[in-house]
């Protein structure tokens, strides 16, 4: 209904307000509503559920610290998801769990994807979780968050090119997975 | 795969190729069946992938991110950092505080009325057609008060808080307002539509919660 948009744009504005004056309670009515758009991004980033839960945590506290600088330029929530998706692609980096450089994986998880032909098919999300990271990350950013190849390349250090090749092999593999 | 399109297929199911480059996908693909069908292939994920719904969490979250950012529990206004430190004086408390009673004392008065489990007043026999429902007047009339005192305060405190919170906040006040006014218009025409009746005291709920926050806001050093 246009009314409980309208007035729902307006108390998520105040509530960004409140919270960036301190208001707790204004800052978890915030969550409340990003919670699950921040989680299934961070989740499908990461391609793990248990990472996802404390990542989406740190984006929220790193959203709290830094909600004095956002300035209501963009949307709250397309504020918060570019934010998600940076704290994403640092964690992975800073924590040195990707043991893998993004141009260098792995052919074994290419020849699994293989083998996963006529086997029985998986859901979109369980295929994601099981694509390489670097070609996962720019699959999500791609075609499920929207990004364009620019812009992949500006988040996550690689060039146009890198995008754009990985973007299409993860396509291929999920054809693949999918038994399309 | 070189002999086939490879990359350019995800830029060609894109729509990311034009002239000699779309031409000449176009091209391959009207005598390649098996690029056709990546084609169709990668165009079902596409629109798979954009039609994804988030899951929430599998836990609540929040527990762990009010801990970490110091949230008491229950608490509506935590100092951050020291520019953020709540500053209310004792007379803003007091008004906040009277306010505040007045609030509760309203929500519980709407209660009753609006969820219909008490008795209308006797009083107001013959309201005017233009004349909202005598429950929904009377509960109007309640957070009317109490919205009164806490707009009060705000104004009051004006000069005192941070300009661009204030701005946000009058902006915000301002939509829900014309909510307001929406619903009491709808209630005219369909006095006894629970619809109509939860939405508008819902309304008022949130513009009384925005500006019981407000008042409260910490001073600007």
């Amino acid at each position: 209904m246009r009314i409980e948009s309208a007035a729902g744009d307006a108390s998520e504005a105040a509530d960004v307000a409140l919270a960036a004056a301190g208001d707790s309670q204004a800052f978890e009515r915030l969550y409340r509503r990003h919670a699950a758009r921040t989680h299934s991004l961070v989740r499908r980033m990461l391609g793990a559920e248990a990472d996802a839960d404390e990542v989406t945590q740190d984006v929220f506290v790193r959203a709290w610290e830094k909600l004095g600088t956002f300035r209501g330029e963009a949307a709250f929530g397309t504020w918060l998801h570019r934010l998600a998706v940076n704290v994403a692609l640092n964690w992975r980096k800073s924590a040195a769990r990707s043991r893998r450089r993004f141009d260098e994986e792995t052919p074994t998880e290419v020849l699994a994807g293989r083998q996963d032909r006529g086997a029985e098919r998986m859901d979109l999300e369980e295929a994601i979780r099981r694509l390489p990271p670097g070609a996962r990350q720019v699959f999500v950013l791609h075609d499920v968050e929207g990004f364009r190849h620019e812009e992949i390349a500006g988040l996550m250090g690689v060039t146009e090119g890198t995008s754009k090749a990985q973007l299409h092999r993860a396509r291929m593999l999920l054809r693949g997975y999918l038994g399309s | 795969m070189d002999e086939h399109l490879g990359e350019r297929l995800s830029a060609y199911v894109d729509g990311a190729l034009d002239g000699e480059a779309l031409a000449a996908a176009e091209a391959h693909l009207a005598g390649c069946a098996e690029c056709r069908a990546a084609a169709q292939d990668l165009r079902r994920v596409v629109g798979l992938a954009r039609a994804l719904d988030d899951r929430p969490p599998s836990r609540d979250l929040w527990p762990g991110i009010a801990e970490r950012i110091g949230a008491a529990r229950g608490a509506g206004v935590v100092p951050l950092a020291p520019r953020r430190r709540l500053v209310v004086s004792l007379p803003q408390l007091i008004a906040a505080g009277v306010a505040l009673a007045l609030f509760s004392a309203s929500l519980a008065g709407t209660a009753v009325h609006l969820l219909g489990r008490g008795t209308a007043p006797a009083a107001v026999a013959a309201a005017p057609e233009t004349a909202l429902p005598l429950h929904v007047a009377t509960a109007a009339s309640s957070y009317d008060a109490a919205i009164d005192e806490l707009e009060g305060i705000l104004a009051a405190r004006h000069s005192e808080l941070d300009s661009t919170t204030i701005r946000t906040v009058e902006a915000s006040l301002r939509v829900i307002d014309q909510a307001i006014a929406q619903a009491r218009a709808a209630l005219l025409r369909d006095p006894n539509n629970p619809y109509l009746n939860g939405h508008l005291r819902s309304t008022l709920d949130r513009k009384l919660d925005l500006l019981r926050r407000a008042a409260l806001l910490p001073r600007v050093s």
